[in-house]
């Protein structure tokens, strides 16, 4: 362990460094998110035809997606609380159910929701509507799948009883992952 | 949100004591909790339709959709985040990009999502929704091979669909009558659909 950085024993703020720094980037994507949610809601407020585009969307994968997601932040809240216990191998356990969650997520959407919409010609390009969809749930899947790869490190790391804080820290990104989506869900699929 | 762990909740003590089990049947409990908001979100709209058209009805899909997102949100902040016993600064700069995204909101919403106003009308914008809902009836009715080949939004709706500036083109005799039959003067002027 000759290489660990200093700074993540170091804290002038009463918050861990690495803890800190996941807040920081967690406000930065509040940016980006809420930049492309507000934007879709100014849009959809007063055009009526988005409406008639987003009664294709399908609630049932939503919903499903939405269960899945929430799973996986109890998962990942569990691997936090066993890792405060000191207990790296079932944090990494819990840990990798979360990466499960992660990829039935990204499984549903790239396998079976986007495939059926762009085969009933619902491309990014159709309309309005659709390029935020596409973009808005794009821009998220991609935080998944960083989420997941990010998490095997740690799941790694955790199960050699190694650097057992950075479980609450990928927890806290993936909570908010979880957080977007809570919001993506009524705009994309209930909001008709 | 005084100092940290400022949180009476299970979670304050973090688990260093015997309390494992309870702590994450505690974390159950509030996954149940959400499901059940999830379900009851999902449910809103389907309720909603037995409800006589209206505002109340109007008021019960927002709240189910979007409230029930807020108090979802909250849980997961609160719970599994454990906003509450990081130390204030952190609330505070959470904050402040909340309240960044809200300005930005109020700046630009007013333009974009609005078609009309005290003596301004945007024709191109009402013109654009009109074509793509009636390009969307055709679509539906006709099952679902028709109208891709619209890239068509980049065709028609492409010049400014709702763009700002407004206030420019709104010149153009709505200076009193506003939106109704206004319409049709910009008809004979396709170049309304100008910036």
């Amino acid at each position: 362990m000759g290489f660990r950085p200093i700074a993540t024993t170091r804290s002038a703020t009463g918050v861990p460094t690495g803890k800190l720094a996941v807040w920081w980037l967690l406000a930065s994507e509040v940016v980006i998110f809420g930049g492309v949610l507000m934007s879709y809601l100014m849009h959809r407020i007063n055009h009526v035809d988005w409406t008639y585009e987003a009664a294709h969307t399908d609630v049932r994968i939503g919903t499903f997606n939405t269960l899945v997601l929430l799973t996986s932040s109890l998962t990942a809240v569990i691997a936090h609380h066993y890792a405060e216990k000191g207990d790296g191998v079932k944090a990494s356990n819990y840990l990798l159910l979360t990466i499960g969650g992660a990829v039935t997520f990204a499984s549903i959407k790239f396998g079976i929701e986007w495939p059926t919409e762009i085969a009933h010609g619902f491309t990014i390009t159709s309309s309005p509507f659709w390029s935020f969809y596409y973009v808005a749930a794009g821009v998220h899947a991609a935080h998944v799948i960083v989420g997941a790869i990010i998490m095997g490190f740690v799941a790694y790391d955790a199960r050699q009883g190694r650097d057992l804080h950075r479980v609450e820290n990928v927890g806290l990104y993936w909570h908010f992952v979880d957080l977007v989506w809570i919001f993506l869900f009524p705009l994309l699929y209930i909001a008709k | 949100m005084s100092e940290a762990t400022a949180s009476p909740e299970a979670h304050g003590d973090h688990g260093h004591g015997d309390h494992g089990d309870d702590h994450i049947q505690h974390y159950v409990k509030i996954w149940a909790i959400l499901c059940v908001l999830l379900f009851v979100s999902v449910a809103g709209p389907e309720v909603a339709e037995f409800m006589p058209e209206g505002n109340l009805r109007f008021a019960f899909v927002l709240f189910t959709a979007f409230g029930i997102a807020c108090v979802k949100a909250g849980m997961v902040i609160h719970y599994f985040m454990h906003l509450t016993s990081e130390p204030r600064f952190v609330h505070y700069f959470l904050i402040t990009s909340v309240v960044f995204m809200g300005l930005f909101f109020a700046g630009s919403a007013v333009d974009i999502s609005n078609h009309s106003g005290r003596n301004w009308v945007n024709y191109s914008a009402e013109e654009a929704i009109a074509r793509n809902v009636e390009r969307a009836k055709i679509r539906d009715a006709g099952g679902h091979g028709a109208g891709h080949d619209d890239a068509g939004h980049g065709g028609d709706a492409g010049h400014g669909h709702d763009d700002a500036g407004h206030g420019d083109d709104a010149g153009h005799g709505a200076d009193a009558g506003h939106g109704d039959d206004a319409g049709h003067e910009t008809e004979k002027a396709p170049d309304g659909e100008h910036h």
